[in-house]
């Protein structure tokens, strides 16, 4: 069961191909990453999902239903805009109450939401104050607050932490892990690699408008499979590719690690490569800086763009 | 995980949703510096209106106290009521519209209201084509139009703008008239509070059918736009535009004037909205009625051709 589905879609913005067949699929009850450099396309397709562009070509399916359709998915998809403004004059309850009565809410539900979101992303006491008055990350996070409305299915939130001082960013990663645990699905697109690691299930790494892999996040970064040891000067390897017998053994000399790539198999877990590799790479006197099975989303996301 | 809020489908969820957009739309340029700027524009239209009658009437009672050498009273107007019910103001009435039949209506009516209603129907598209452009078109420039067609449609968003600004212009041309009111009275003697209360009464709901049509432009401008700017400029140039086509259509040039050009020149009549004002400045004309329900059609189809590209465009 999806929760997203994109199917080749294309779009263009003149002789820009912003999408050039992008094909991905988002599980439902996921925490989902989507990551790409500048340009690769993950605002035009989340603009593409929720509606206010229109694709090309391709398909796309939101909740099983077909493309966007505000009638039949409303109350069951929101979103997070990027640099999309609010009503300068409105205050932030206000907007609040009023999206929150536009998704179907009553409008007494909707002030009890909009007062609570509020309480969560650390707004409550600017509930009364028009949105002009508010500093960048305010508004940042009454935006995200409009998009935790109602019991949505489907969530995509385009650069949430966007501008946000640790605290409240780190504030915001716990409030989408609560919002997660109801079964919700959450689209998150972000440029904070880090972020998306902790928080994300599965990701998708698009570039240029295609998709370049995608899976669980663990499978993508090769916790599984793949082991990184930091050294603090080069040593002989033979000894450890001995050890490893039937397993890839490699130096990168500029960042000064060995990778091993394992094949996972029954009974043989990282730990144990872990000890392996260690036990041969101390008998050969290495000094050993760091030890992390798989390598970083962010490590990822360089080789393959 | 609980179900979702039940959506309101059908008419019942289509009128609600409009209705909230509109009170949004309210509440917003209840706040805003727009809302001043129009409110002053149409205060300052009613106070002209007052004050260009009150020197009219003055200048005319100044000529005939010079030529009968009769005193001039200190406050304009007094003279007014005697003027009105002699035979002379409705022969001037006469002359000017060519009809006795219409000289004996707006003969019938204070003359600061028959006044008001001329200036009224002419200043107030333009006005309405000047300050109700630019709803949509901000909204797209700045993108918030996005949180609100991600929980309704883009028809639902564009009716819910559409009202708010009618809404406006209702209460703006109320104003313009009671500002008008007001100064009349405080400029002119003898002024008839009664029949001028219910003349007005009676022209401001026609005059807010003949803003529909203007209404209908503005918005069109504004969904077809991406820039307050842009969407002002489309508004009251396509005004003007829609004023000389009109013109042409209506008291064609002698290179216009072929009968083989006479079903163009009918299409441009009807497709303007200007002239239309005939039927609802003079309902015993007999075009009432045709005129009401040219002024709606062509709101209609404004709004229906500006919203054919909402619809479809990116946001």
């Amino acid at each position: 069961m999806s929760a997203l589905r994109f199917s080749e879609v294309r779009k263009r913005f003149g002789a820009i191909e912003a999408l050039r067949g992008l094909t991905f699929e988002v599980p439902r009850g996921s925490l989902y990453g989507l990551i790409g450099p500048n340009g690769a396309g993950k605002t035009t397709a989340f603009s593409i999902a929720c509606g206010f562009l229109n694709a090309d070509a391709g398909e796309v399916s939101i909740l099983e239903s077909g493309p966007f359709h505000p009638g039949r998915l409303k109350g069951r998809m929101t979103a997070l805009p990027q640099d999309a403004l609010l009503g300068a004059e409105t205050r932030c309850l206000e907007h609040l109450e009023f999206y929150g009565r536009l998704q179907g809410m009553t409008g007494a539900e909707a002030r009890r939401q909009g007062e609570r979101l509020l309480d969560e992303v650390g707004l409550g006491e600017r509930r009364n104050a028009k949105a002009r008055t508010l500093s960048h990350g305010m508004l940042r996070r009454l935006t995200v607050a409009q998009a935790l409305l109602g019991e949505p299915e489907l969530i995509l939130l385009d650069e949430p932490t966007s501008g946000l001082d640790p605290r409240h960013a780190h504030e915001l990663r716990e409030l989408l892990r609560r919002t997660r645990r109801d079964g919700r699905t959450l689209v998150i697109s972000s440029h904070n690699l880090p972020e998306l690691e902790a928080l994300c299930d599965h990701v998708a790494f698009i570039d240029r408008g295609v998709l370049l892999a995608s899976g669980a996040t663990d499978a993508v970064t090769g916790k599984g499979q793949e082991v990184e040891i930091d050294l603090v000067e080069a040593v002989d390897l033979t000894s450890l590719r001995a050890a490893l017998d039937g397993d890839t053994v490699s130096w990168d000399e500029p960042r000064r690690l060995v990778r091993v790539v394992y094949r996972p198999r029954e009974g043989r877990a990282a730990e144990e490569v872990i000890g392996l590799a260690l036990r041969a790479l101390l008998d050969s006197g290495a000094r050993i800086g760091g030890v992390r099975k798989g390598t970083s989303l962010e490590r990822k996301f360089l080789e393959m763009t | 995980m609980t179900a979702p809020p039940p959506a309101l489908v059908g008419a019942r969820g289509f009128v609600r949703d409009v209705g909230l957009v509109a009170r949004y739309e309210l509440a917003e340029a209840a706040r805003s510096k727009l809302l001043i700027v129009i409110t002053l524009l149409f205060v300052a239209a009613g106070g002209l209106a007052a004050w260009s009658f009150t020197e009219i009437v003055s200048t005319v009672e100044e000529n005939a106290a010079r030529m009968t050498g009769a005193p001039q009273s200190r406050r304009p107007g007094a003279t007014v009521r005697r003027l009105r019910d002699s035979g002379s103001y409705r022969d001037m009435l006469r002359m000017f519209m060519r009809n006795q039949e219409k000289a004996d209506y707006f003969a019938a009516i204070p003359p600061i209201v028959a006044f008001f209603a001329f200036f009224a129907f002419k200043i107030t598209p333009f006005l309405v084509l000047l300050t109700s452009a630019e709803t949509i078109a901000t909204e797209v420039a700045s993108r918030s139009i996005r949180y609100s067609v991600l929980r309704t449609g883009r028809l639902e968003f564009a009716v819910g703008k559409s009202l708010g600004q009618a809404l406006i212009v209702v209460a703006v041309t109320a104003l313009m008239a009671l500002v008008c009111y007001l100064i009349a009275w405080a400029s002119l003697a003898g002024f008839e509070h009664g029949a001028t209360v219910l003349g007005m009464l009676s022209f401001w709901p026609r005059l807010l059918l003949y803003t529909l049509p203007f209404l209908g432009w503005a918005m069109f401008a504004s969904m077809v736009t991406r820039s307050a700017n842009l969407a002002r400029l489309l508004s009251l140039g396509g005004g003007f535009a829609l004023a000389i086509l009109s013109a042409l259509a209506n008291d064609p040039p002698r290179w216009l004037r072929g009968e083989g050009l006479a079903p163009v020149r009918d299409l441009i009549a009807n497709l303007t909205p200007f002239r239309h004002d005939e039927g609802l400045t003079y309902p015993p004309g007999g075009a009432f009625a045709s005129d009401v329900a040219v002024c709606l059609a062509l709101a209609a189809l404004y709004f229906a051709a500006g919203f054919v590209l909402l619809r479809r465009r990116d946001l």
